[in-house]
């Protein structure tokens, strides 16, 4: 009896969310999601004047591409079409990623067409898109 | 260009003057160099006493494009030349105008043009350039010599992806007619501006004097173009000598052998090396030593080849690797076996240092193998055998067995700032291999840590080196000591021994997206002690409350308890973690179970869980923010 | 026992014929995706910057 009364029993309870009901939501928070995210981020800055200039614009199949890059002097070319290149590689991965993040890989170019328009759609005035007759300037 | 038509050509001039027949001109247009030679044509005819002369063409068709509305006029008493017309390559749509001038035409000798201050103007193109052609016939036969200086050139293409800027530069260029085809020589010195010929950039050391050069003399005839000997030097970086012999047709190599001498790779790196490892793990270094490489071509296929560096220190920028002092030769052969070496004094790999090492391959065409390569690795290293690797649709596949020799836990925890660790890891692992971005093993990796060992199963990893790297494994933990481990992450103390079981894990950018884990206390009799300090901890992970229940309590007055058996479970899927301990009671989980006087219970209750929510208050709790309360 | 195997059968295959049904009708959901992609566009393009939401709040509640 002695040993009961001195026993403290301590109910420590975890006090977290609940997960959110899901609704019809498409999954864009995966580690794998988040890192291609980040490194697109990181690489915004240095992308950010070419859009301006124009010498790099948003392609119809959600990626970007070198449009003019007269805009840029010749010993920045090579570094321009890198960040290109780079940044294709990750929007490649991230419309596949968020596809498999959702269960659905067959996805992949529904996503690719959304991302596609929504680029354009957000694109600051005075950048450049591709549409089916060419360049635009937006 | 070999224009197919010339459409409506009229030729004006004062009365009396000399006219070429139109079937003339037709053939004029016919050579390769229209513009210059119509000119060169013109002035052959005895034209007296006129003062300037006009042709002009409608038209001019090409498979390479089309020239319209072209005008050229001479001014016979300035004797300057202007040929004014339209193109259009045969890819576009727009037309460009173009124009070719010359201030001052003269005609030295019989045989002899100068054209001082021209200027050939097209687009983006503005190549203002002194031209001197002497040609003379010695026995019959034809010797051309020309001589082409261009001042502040520039250039490009209509994307922009060939071109350049103030570019001077001098060509010489000699040909002589042979019994059979014809000789030449030529010899390009380029001493100033800057070109972009995608993906290169190059460009001269302004601070001094040197330039870039070209050279070279052969034979050419009417089905081969053949190179005795060239030689490219590059300012401050070194120079590549080579021969060759290339079809006409298609300009396919026959032939080709190129071997430069020691080339300072510091200054070739920028230029011309990191643009074509642009997409590779080498595309952002710092490199100093030098380097040789002799390359031998056959019908278009490299036969042979020999890499050797001197002395390299290689540095990622990214800081994911580094070699020091590393030597490499490297011979290849399409047909044979080849010895290959490569050995450093030092480096590291992803912070971890790397001991001076010597490995020794078999290169054999798209295959690489070694019995046995040794990484040393800290006080340990890591011992490679029956390396195979093989090249085949432009990835590689490879397999290799691999031990750790053990490697102190406190020295490897330190060099990547983890928590110092005790112990040694060591671990065998029977089979790598890697194909098409999927690394995986067979049988188990085995670390001996924590006083007892960690079985890694089933591993595989995808694209370990993309964006998105992910991992598959299950892991084992048997007799890890409590008290070992609670001390590595500041966690208060626990005695005791743990087993633990992560199935199913899977990473993605190595973070946790599933795993089917728990961890119990390791079967056998051992001392249980549980510090208050830890369940604090432990409590605290539910939040602030709990852990300042303990100290309101009287349980404050002791330092630990006993425990009978302890364990928690989780079942992760995605961001969310099912929670379970060593056995129910109602609609809780007993997380530590006591036992003696006094006993303390600790129980969870929230069996659903966010696993960001929880790294983060586990991190708070290791990181000592959440000390308790004395009160 | 064996007069059972017909039935079982019958309960099986109805079972994967429903459950084949659920995973063909899995529609791609359009705007579900363009509010998804809107969202990842801002935060690649920092669209709402001076918002910073998430950093305040981390560094309050480890001043607690």
């Amino acid at each position: 009896m002695n040993r009961l009364f001195l026993s403290a029993i301590f109910a420590l309870s975890f006090f977290f969310m609940q997960p959110a009901a899901m609704a019809a939501d498409i999954e864009i928070n995966t580690p794998a999601i988040s890192a291609i995210k980040n490194s697109m981020q990181a690489r915004h800055n240095q992308l950010a004047p070419h859009y301006t200039s124009g010498a790099v614009g948003l392609t119809r199949d959600g990626l970007i591409a070198v449009r003019d890059a007269k805009a840029v002097p010749l010993k920045d070319r090579q570094s321009v079409n890198t960040l290109v290149a780079a940044e294709n590689k990750d929007r490649n991965a991230l419309y596949k990623e968020i596809a498999i993040a959702n269960q659905n890989p067959q996805w992949e170019s529904d996503i690719r067409n959304t991302f596609a328009q929504r680029w354009v759609e957000k694109a600051k005035a005075g950048w450049w898109y591709q549409t089916a007759s060419g360049w635009v300037q937006k | 260009m070999f224009p197919s038509s010339v459409t409506a050509a009229t030729v004006i001039c004062p009365q009396g003057c000399f006219l070429p027949d139109v079937s003339k001109l037709h053939k004029i247009f016919n050579l390769q160099k229209p513009a210059l030679l119509l000119g060169l044509a013109l002035f052959s005819a005895p034209a007296l006493a006129i003062s300037h002369i006009s042709i002009e063409a409608a038209k001019v068709e090409a498979p390479q494009g089309e020239l319209r509305n072209a005008r050229l006029d001479f001014n016979l008493k300035t004797s300057a030349v202007n040929l004014k017309s339209q193109y259009r390559p045969s890819s576009e749509q727009e037309w460009t105008d173009a124009s070719l001038n010359c201030a001052r035409l003269v005609n030295p000798k019989k045989g002899s043009w100068q054209c001082d201050s021209g200027k050939l103007a097209a687009g983006m193109t503005s190549l203002p350039f002194s031209l001197r052609v002497d040609t003379q016939s010695v026995k019959g036969r034809q010797q051309f010599d020309a001589q082409l200086a261009v001042q502040k050139a520039s250039f490009s293409d209509a994307a922009g992806l060939h071109a350049g800027e103030n570019v001077n530069a001098k060509l010489k260029f000699k040909a002589g007619q042979l019994k059979q085809g014809w000789n030449w020589q030529f010899d390009l010195d380029w001493s100033g501006g800057e070109v972009f010929w995608q993906p290169f950039y190059i460009t001269l050391n302004n601070s001094r004097l040197g330039s870039h050069q070209l050279r070279g003399k052969g034979t050419f005839n009417e089905q081969l173009i053949k190179v005795e000997e060239a030689r490219l030097t590059l300012q401050d970086i070194g120079s590549a000598d080579a021969s060759a012999e290339i079809w006409r047709a298609g300009t396919r190599i026959r032939n080709l052998q190129v071997a430069t001498g020691a080339v300072d790779l510091e200054a070739l790196y920028p230029l011309i090396l990191k643009p074509l490892l642009e997409k590779t793990a080498l595309s952002n270094l710092e490199i100093a030593g030098k380097g040789d490489l002799k390359l031998s071509m056959l019908d278009g296929e490299i036969k042979t080849a020999h890499l050797n560096l001197q002395q390299v220190d290689v540095e990622d920028r990214n800081s994911h690797f580094a070699l020091y002092k590393l030597n490499a030769d490297l011979p290849w052969d399409y047909d044979q076996v080849k010895p290959v070496r490569l050995a450093y004094e030092g480096g590291h790999l992803l912070n971890l240092p790397l001991g001076k090492t010597d490995i020794k391959a078999m290169l054999n065409r798209y295959s690489l193998t070694a019995q046995e390569i040794d990484l040393p690795l800290l006080d340990g290293g890591l011992n490679l055998r029956d390396i195979s690797a093989v090249w085949v649709d432009k990835g590689w596949h490879w397999h290799l067995r691999a031990e750790v020799v053990p490697i102190s836990m406190t020295e490897f925890s330190h060099a990547l700032s983890w928590p110092a660790m005790q112990g040694k890891v060591s671990a065998s692992i029977p089979l790598v291999t890697y194909s098409q971005g999927v690394l995986m093993t067979e049988g188990d990796l085995r670390f001996k840590l924590f006083d007892g060992t960690i079985d890694v199963s089933k591993l595989t990893m995808r694209t370990p080196l993309g964006i998105a790297p992910r991992l598959n494994a299950d892991i084992h933990m048997r007799n890890l000591d409590l008290g070992t481990l609670t001390r590595t992450f500041s966690f208060g103390a626990i005695e005791g021994k743990l087993d633990g079981d992560v199935n199913n894990l899977r990473l993605a950018n190595w973070k946790p997206v599933n795993f089917d884990a728990a961890f119990y206390s390791s079967p056998g009799k051992y001392p249980k002690k549980i510090s208050q300090r830890a369940v604090e901890n432990i409590s605290s992970l539910g939040g602030a409350s709990a852990a300042a229940a303990i100290q309101r309590s009287f349980l404050r007055f002791f330092d630990q308890f006993n425990y009978s058996k302890l364990g928690i479970s989780c079942k992760l899927r995605g961001d969310y973690c099912a929670m379970d301990g060593i056995e129910s009671t109602g609609d809780a989980y007993v997380i530590v179970k006591g036992s003696g006087v006094p006993s303390i219970t600790v129980l969870g209750y929230n069996r659903n869980v966010s696993w960001g929510e929880l790294l983060e208050r586990l991190k708070r709790v290791t990181a000592g923010n959440s000390k308790p309360i004395i009160e | 026992m064996k007069q059972h195997l017909p039935a079982t059968l019958l309960a099986l295959s109805l079972a994967s014929i429903l459950s084949a049904c659920v995973t063909i009708n899995i529609y791609f959901p359009a705007a579900a995706a363009e509010k998804a992609a809107d969202r990842l566009i801002d935060e690649v393009w920092q669209v709402k910057e001076r918002n910073g939401m998430s950093e305040p709040a981390a560094t309050e509640s480890e001043t607690k």
